[in-house]
């Protein structure tokens, strides 16, 4: 935020709703481009690296050595508490449910972070372009809309983004996971290496490759390359992998068009009928409560896709009676996600006398191998999947459930335990406009604003994935060797549990069908544009963000230019 | 703990050499460990129960060439948990089994717990040990039986102490820098011969 007379500013170029994974990538492009920006973030300023304040602290440095006890979850955190990356460590990068609630029809999770950057600084980072088939697999099958785009025409974006985030990985020619701009990738462990050649051998079509994550291997515009220290959800102060506040911000600011106003809860989006332009926003102020408007020529809602279509729904005027740029009934349906918690696990013998240093924040993935073409066609459910996964060798925890004590306990734990490697994989959803969300008629947040209603289940396609995703991870870790190979399938962790959540205001051809056109402007109000996970018109399988991003850079483009030639 | 000077080494030849004041100062705000007074203030345990689970706690995790659990101060870790991270039911059944340790040490060697030799407290918790972790390979229904007892929230007690035991301490400044070795910032090295590094990771 700049101090002074520009407090006072109410009028701007453009708006964005959120500071997070893709309102951080707006930000940016909007600012550098030329326009005088107004972002707006519900939570608290995170600065970076002064405000990280857990950072490298190490378990004894904390009171509960990190830890939340399960009566504090259970009282202030029953929905956020389903992410793993919750922890005492974290703990003051999120809401408690209490100010923020969701109310599950069906149970459903939403992970909603308090503080500028958003999720960006929370993310596994892992970074995939979706492929060809991806972009037109709605229209090959029928679920869903078409894609308004292609892949050749977003490949550009993710090009741009990637060099300027910053993403390592290895060169592979996979038709279904495009290759991108790379970093040198980061390297596999022995067991890991083991582990690709053994699956590769054994299943033709399958391929064991290290993650792909936008975290730096080598410097990058005075960004340092990862130092492994291992809790990147903490913040990384030497910027070494992408976050709005190690990126965006800093290029935001050194344009000085930047106005960032924290502590902003956008209450609704303001429409003007006689220009059929959204005019501006209503802003709450989280801590005096005071109601504030602020106007500009574009406003870009980039507050998460739940975040987004809450937002919309509640923009209700004359024209739109169910919430602006929602004639087709669209904002808040077609809610996607990747179903996760499915794989296998088992322990490697051999390999005692190797080790590694550091730890690696990644981890190994296996790239889509099934309904690729027709020879990999399932018979039981449209669309595929991938696996993350990884080996490491266990460590002191395993002194817990282990016979004896003494001198010669101890000493057993002085060194490592075997090698355990794990596979879990990560699935699209089809598209079901009964997947929705909808305003509750009574529960409001803090701020007084309608909490959303979750409604969504999964369909039989998802279950009878599973079912195949289990196997195939254990009959890939039976290959590599492994023993007492055991699946797990926990198909009651709610949807949403993996952060992925998106299509609540998906782009289309048709404004009857669907709410943002192939710029991700609204259909209904042509300089309101949405392009964080609202806005995807299906799931595909790989991690979303890198698609925001892209999608994020595309749309502020367009703007750009509509801008320029005066159309909007 | 890494001291605030060799903190702002590591940090300044990771980024570069410059760094503003105002990183450092948030790089430190970590470095503070939460003060360990002299005399700890027991919350749930008694001073007798605190003392007995740090006997306890050091036979399990004995001083060796480093400190043991007692140098690492898992009695007060203990403490801590059972207030802070225990439900009531679970509490309770703890601190009886803690006192039970009386009745099984007069069953095996003929005194009370405190009143024991080391060697006799030894040979009560090799007693406390085998019922708590039977080989399932050679004893499967006594395995299947602990099983059921820990899924009834009611597990025997070296089950609970050792987990406590093993998760303070290595989780304690002692156990993670003198006793295990924490990663040095820096490059990571995929395939090292465990030899060259020695010891677990933290």
């Amino acid at each position: 935020m700049r101090p002074g007379a520009q407090d006072s500013r109410t009028d701007f170029d453009a708006i964005v709703v959120g500071s997070g994974m893709s309102g951080g990538w707006a930000m940016k492009e909007l600012t550098e481009a030329g326009l005088e920006t107004l972002v707006l973030e519900r939570g608290r300023m995170v600065e970076h690296g002064t405000d990280y304040v857990t950072e490298h602290n190490r378990p004894w440095e904390m009171p509960q050595r990190g830890r939340i006890p399960p009566e504090v979850l259970d009282r202030d955190y029953p929905v956020q508490q389903r992410t793993f990356v919750l922890s005492e460590y974290t703990q003051h990068y999120f809401y408690r449910d209490a100010d923020v609630p969701i109310v599950e029809e069906e149970p459903f999770t939403w992970v909603q972070t308090s503080i500028v950057g958003g999720r960006s600084v929370l993310w596994g980072r892992q970074s995939y372009r979706m492929s060809a088939m991806d972009f037109e697999a709605n229209a090959a099958d029928g679920y869903g809309v078409d894609w308004p785009v292609r892949y050749e025409d977003v490949a550009p974006w993710y090009d741009r983004v990637e060099r300027a985030i910053g993403v390592s990985g290895s060169v592979e020619g996979l038709p279904q996971l495009p290759d991108g701009v790379f970093q040198a990738p980061m390297e596999m462990n022995v067991a890991e290496k083991h582990a690709k050649a053994a699956i590769e051998g054994a299943f033709p079509g399958r391929r064991v490759i290290i993650g792909r994550t936008a975290t730096l291997t080598e410097p990058l515009d005075g960004r340092a390359p990862c130092h492994y220290c291992g809790p990147c959800e903490r913040g990384c102060s030497t910027s070494s992998y992408y976050s709005t506040q190690s990126v965006a911000l800093p290029a935001a600011r050194a344009t000085g068009r930047l106005t960032l106003r924290p502590h902003s809860v956008v209450h609704s989006v303001l429409y003007d009928p006689s220009t059929n332009r959204a005019s501006g926003v209503r802003v709450i102020d989280a801590e005096t409560l005071e109601e504030r408007e602020y106007t500009a020529r574009v406003v870009f809602l980039c507050a998460s896709a739940m975040g987004t279509a809450r937002i919309m729904l509640h923009s209700v005027s004359e024209r739109f009676p169910d919430g602006i740029a929602n004639s087709s009934g669209m904002v808040g349906r077609n809610i996607l996600e990747h179903h996760a918690r499915v794989g296998a696990s088992g322990r490697l013998e051999g390999f005692t006398d190797r080790y590694y240093r550091g730890n690696r924040p990644n981890g190994v993935y296996v790239p889509r191998f099934r309904n690729l073409d027709a020879a990999s066609r399932h018979p039981d459910f449209l669309r595929g999947y991938g696996m993350q996964g990884g080996a490491s060798r266990v460590g002191w925890g395993r002194g817990a459930s282990m016979a004896g004590f003494g001198a010669s306990f101890k000493e057993r734990l002085r060194t490592p335990g075997e090698w355990r490697i794990s596979l879990q994989a990560y699935g699209e959803v089809l598209p079901d406009p009964d997947n929705r969300c909808t305003l509750d008629p009574e529960v409001r947040d803090r701020w007084g604003i309608p909490a959303l209603r979750f409604n969504v289940t999964r369909g039989e396609n998802e279950l009878a994935m599973r079912t195949d995703m289990a196997a195939t991870a254990a009959e890939m870790l039976e290959a590599v060797g492994a023993r007492d190979v055991a699946t797990f399938d926990r198909p009651e962790v709610p949807p949403g549990t993996a952060n992925h959540e998106m299509g609540t205001a998906r782009m289309g051809r048709d404004p009857d069908t669907s709410v943002l056109n192939r710029f991700n402007q609204c259909h209904d109000v042509p300089n309101l544009f949405v392009t964080d996970g609202a806005c995807m018109t299906s799931s595909a399988c790989q991690n979303p963000s890198l698609t925001y991003l892209a999608l994020t850079a595309r749309a502020c483009a367009h703007a750009v230019d509509l801008l320029g030639s005066g159309e909007l | 703990m890494i001291d605030r000077r060799e903190a702002v080494r590591r940090i300044s030849v990771l980024v570069g050499g410059a760094l503003c004041p105002s990183t450092v100062a948030g790089l430190m705000a970590g470095c503070r460990a939460p003060g360990l007074g002299e005399r700890y203030e027991p919350r749930t345990l008694s001073r007798t129960q605190l003392r007995r689970v740090e006997t306890v706690a050091e036979l399990i995790l004995p001083a060796t060439d480093t400190p043991g659990a007692s140098g690492a101060r898992v009695h007060e870790y203990v403490d801590m948990m059972l207030s802070d991270f225990f439900g009531d039911a679970e509490r309770r059944h703890f601190l009886g089994e803690l006192e039970h340790l009386d009745e099984v040490a007069t069953s095996v060697v003929g005194s009370r717990f405190d009143d024991a030799s080391p060697a006799e407290r030894t040979l009560v918790l090799e007693a406390l040990d085998d019922e708590a972790f039977p080989d399932p390979a050679v004893e499967p229904e006594r395995a299947a039986a602990v099983r059921a007892r820990v899924a009834a929230g009611e597990p025997p007690f070296m089950r609970t102490m050792k987990e406590l035991t093993v998760t303070g301490y290595y989780t304690s400044e002692v156990g993670q820098t003198v006793e295990l070795r924490i990663p040095p910032f820096g490059p990571y090295l995929a395939d090292e011969p465990l030899d060259r590094i020695g010891r677990s990771w933290a």
